[in-house]
């Protein structure tokens, strides 16, 4: 048999003859067949993938020429003996990839090998890759493959990973922080970006929370503030808006929606405050309680730091009175206290059960603030009180703006005989008796300096 | 080198001692990927580093990691998809290490910039053979012994490994008298 592909074309170099063994050897998968289609010679391998097959065999019988199409008999072969053939077997789903080479006028050698993609492929068909000769690219093809997968692998595994840490980042820098700096991904931040925006700035914290956790090791300080800190959290989120950041005990959220979001989340947290408490209680604790406060202001959003420690912030006097007012929750035994500005801007203000409270000037500042207090959140006794009374304690509070302190003083006496327990009652009763014993003043405004930070 | 042997050194590092330690020891050989990648080349020298900082991490010789590490690269490639390759290549330990240069070829094949070794056995009995391993890389011979070893361990075949010859007595390559049970 001659070893050029195209027949008998010895050449001047003499002809090199193969024997039947070697080309078995060589090729193992080979299929030679005569113009009649009949199988005279095959590779020793091909047995193992199609045991039923015996010399004499039609081709037919055995295998189907799925490609090039149309190819039936010797002659269709003949006329297409360029071409890329990929013949199935009739018994399995295995294919033959290989080409038609004319041995003599009147033999094809079919010079193929299994078409396989993987080394599990090659397993399932009940051959090793022992089984191709060392120079049939099979195995290399094999090897790149699942190089490929490798890569694949890899990538995927990569692809986790980044998602893993984006769920991360996420955490500590709030997706709506990125979105207000219209940064796309944490990192495109920048040190030093930064946006201007009107938001509404919610405080909270624990009162006498230092006093508190003196009595708990640092395992159990921990304990609580998660504990609290996830009751709380989700009334944040639900309501639009987004923490900042804890400082300890205390919260820090922005809402970039209107203000009626946060005095909602205010009173959402004091809701969910109640069901911590009970829980607190059964368990031996004693209740916590907390104080809010908001503002609304136009807040400078952006990042500080140093090369390598950046933060995400807001910087804004805002910042400052919400959290002042947050702590003065404490003096008129109020548990949410929200800034003029704020209030202004409340799309349903008569939606709340709120009372105007006091003005104060925070210290360093000129302009005072006028407090209001919405106390739809606290014990329904002490809410029933300050319902109650609120007619009467505003004009109480306007007398007392007017500096008609013993009208004043006979209102609040009212209130205070209606609702004893109002904490700002007595507080102005007090402030009107200083005021009746001082005698008039004309510098007075009625302005409370808050110098406690 | 290719990734997939240092995937391999994090992953036997992670899965023995973890993965603080496994962040110390590439803080340590100064190595800043996040990940490596399998099939990408990566300087010899990112192998060598992560191999000497391992050694001092684990308070070893760096010949012990390395032997250990030669153990866990069977064990590694058979999990990343390679086993039934393995498996094809051989069907117990002398026929497997006779076929272990066929293997390397490939890879070379496939991957020139790799440059992986080469193995040829010669005078090989029921019970021994001699394993040639040549390599443009120095110090990895150790490695060859662990790997044979884990190969040993695959077949469940009980193996001894003596490096014989060496850049040690001044050969231009390595030789290691393998026998088995």
């Amino acid at each position: 048999m001659s070893s050029t592909s195209h027949g008998n074309s010895a050449g001047s170099y003499g002809s090199i003859t193969l024997s039947a063994q070697h080309l078995r050897a060589l090729f193992p998968f080979h299929i030679v067949f005569d113009t009649e289609m009949r199988i005279i010679h095959h590779g020793d391998r091909l047995g193992r993938l199609c045991p039923k097959l015996k010399m004499g065999d039609l081709f037919s019988e055995h295998f189907e020429i799925h490609r090039p199409p149309g190819i039936h008999d010797f002659e269709s072969v003949y006329r297409q003996l360029g071409a890329l053939y990929v013949v199935r077997l009739s018994s399995s789903p295995t294919e033959l990839k290989g080409q038609m080479v004319l041995l003599q006028e009147k033999l094809i050698l079919f010079l193929c090998s299994p078409l396989v993609r993987n080394i599990t492929e090659v397993q399932a068909i009940g051959l090793s890759l022992q089984d191709f000769p060392l120079h049939d690219p099979v195995g290399d093809l094999l090897f790149l493959l699942q190089a490929q997968r490798t890569t694949i692998e890899d990538a995927k595994a990569l692809n986790r990973r980044l998602l893993d840490l984006n769920e991360a980042f996420k955490k500590y820098v709030p997706r709506e922080f990125l979105k207000l700096l219209e940064k796309e991904s944490i990192v495109d931040v920048k040190l030093g970006d930064n946006v201007q925006k009107t938001m509404t700035v919610l405080f909270s914290d624990i009162r006498s929370f230092t006093t508190l956790s003196e009595s708990m090791s640092p395992q159990e300080n921990f304990n609580f503030i998660n504990g609290y800190l996830q009751q709380m959290e989700p009334m944040i989120s639900k309501n639009g808006g987004f923490i900042d950041k804890y400082i300890g005990d205390a919260i820090m959220a922005l809402f970039a929606t209107a203000p009626d979001h946060a005095v909602k989340a205010a009173l959402d947290m004091l809701h969910a405050l109640v069901n911590y408490n009970q829980g607190r209680q059964r368990a031996g604790f004693l209740p916590v309680q907390i104080g809010i406060g908001i503002n609304t202001g136009s807040l400078m959003l952006g990042t500080i730091g140093g090369e390598s420690r950046l933060e995400s912030t807001v910087i804004s006097d805002d910042v400052n009175l919400a959290s002042r007012i947050g702590s003065m929750t404490k003096m008129y035994g109020a548990t949410l206290l929200i800034s003029e500005k704020t209030f202004l801007s409340l799309e349903t203000p008569l939606a709340y059960s709120v009372r105007v409270l006091d003005r104060v000037r925070v210290r360093g500042k000129t302009e005072p603030v006028t407090l209001f207090e919405i106390f739809d959140g606290d014990a329904p006794a002490v809410k029933e009180g300050k319902y109650s009374t609120l007619k009467l304690f505003e004009e109480a509070f306007a007398l007392y703006f007017r500096q008609e302190f013993r009208e004043a003083q006979k209102l609040f006496s009212s209130c205070c005989i209606k609702n004893p327990h109002d904490q700002v009652t007595k507080l102005y009763l007090d402030r009107c008796g200083q005021m009746i014993s001082a005698g008039q003043q004309t510098d007075w405004d009625g302005i409370t300096k808050l110098d406690t930070k | 080198m290719y990734g997939l042997v240092n995937q391999a050194i994090e992953d036997l590092v992670r899965s023995n001692h973890g993965g603080t330690t496994w962040e110390l020891i590439k803080q340590k050989a100064e190595v800043q990927t996040e990940a490596f990648l399998g099939m990408e080349e990566y300087p010899d020298d990112v192998t060598y580093r992560l191999v000497q900082a391992a050694a001092e991490v684990l308070n070893i010789p760096p010949e012990e990691f390395l032997r250990a590490f030669g153990e866990y690269w069977v064990l590694y490639t058979a999990k990343k998809g390679y086993g039934e390759m393995l498996t094809a290549a051989g069907k117990d330990l002398p026929e497997f290490l006779q076929n272990l240069d066929t293997l390397h070829t490939r890879v070379g094949v496939i991957m020139p910039y790799l440059q992986p070794p080469s193995f040829v056995c010669t005078d090989v009995g029921d019970h021994s053979l001699n394993l040639h391993y040549y390599s443009h890389r120095q110090g990895l011979a150790p490695m060859v012994i662990g790997l044979v070893q884990g190969l040993g361990k695959m077949f469940g075949t009980e193996t001894d490994v003596h490096h014989t010859k060496g850049h040690h007595t001044g050969e231009d390559h390595d030789v290691f008298y393998i026998s088995w049970k």
